[in-house]
């Protein structure tokens, strides 16, 4: 989990826009029902074909089974890729972690104070229609952009960070505390 | 290879493939709850993802070894 300081509030905390990964679960469920429809269209296959699955029902029904798990895994995989994937925007910080994969993590943080600028980016028909977009973050620290994907309703999460970013101007912290 | 041959093989081939589905199940679980422990923000979605995940999960393995012993007679 991700440790606060004593005095932070979480302003706002949001995923990935949800459709990638609604995308990819949709390739699995058909994946998944794959071997199943065999069984359904088997009247429309070849007799020899039809004669193999009607002999060897049980054993094709256990191979079945077994697919059925590894996707069942495959999909949780995803959907934890899919979770802990997170923005967190603090009074103090903004808190990038992105879950490149199950032993990938990459974690960002940029300081309210340190933000310099922030750019919105909505690329393509279905960005458009569907408000999920990117979200450019400079700052004045060592890594000078941050990209933040795949965000639903940018503008929500610029305006926000902004409007914290004008209260903390307008009240700086006295001391930074240690790294 | 004729029909007889073929039935002698199958159990013992349902069966590595049932234990090597188990051997992945253990340490995809094991990984995936680590992750839901250690990085997870809210838990009563994990608990509920916890008892979708392993639920399921079990169903699978029990008609997959229900399916074994039926071959195995």
């Amino acid at each position: 989990m991700i440790e606060l300081h004593p005095d932070e509030i979480i302003l706002l905390e949001r995923r990935r826009y949800w459709l990638p990964f609604a995308m990819e679960a949709l390739g699995l469920l058909v994946a998944a029902a794959l071997p199943f429809a065999g069984f359904l269209f088997s009247e429309s296959m070849p007799a020899r074909l039809q004669a193999l699955l009607s002999a060897y029902s049980l054993p094709f029904l256990f191979c079945a089974t077994a697919w059925l798990l590894v996707i069942w895994i495959i999909f949780f995989t995803n959907w934890t890729n899919y979770y802990l994937d997170i923005l967190l925007i603090t009074n103090k910080r903004v808190i990038d972690v992105e879950q490149l994969g199950l032993f990938a993590r990459d974690l960002a943080e940029m300081r309210i104070e340190n933000i310099q600028d922030i750019r919105v980016e909505i690329v393509g028909l279905l960005a458009s229609l569907l408000h999920f977009g990117n979200l450019h973050i400079q700052t004045a620290g060592e890594v000078k952009e941050f990209v933040i994907r795949n965000l639903y309703d940018p503008h929500a999460v610029k305006d926000i960070i902004s409007k914290q970013h004008d209260d903390v101007m307008r009240n700086p912290p006295t001391a930074r505390p240690s790294a | 290879m004729n029909e007889e041959a073929i039935r002698s093989y199958l159990v013992p081939a349902a069966a590595g493939i049932f234990l090597a589905v188990v051997i992945a199940f253990i340490l995809m679980s094991v990984i995936l709850d680590y992750h839901w422990r250690r990085y997870g923000t809210h838990p009563k979605t994990l608990v509920a993802v916890r008892v979708v995940y392993y639920g399921v999960s079990v169903v699978l393995l029990a008609v997959m070894a229900v399916l074994i012993y039926v071959l195995s007679r």
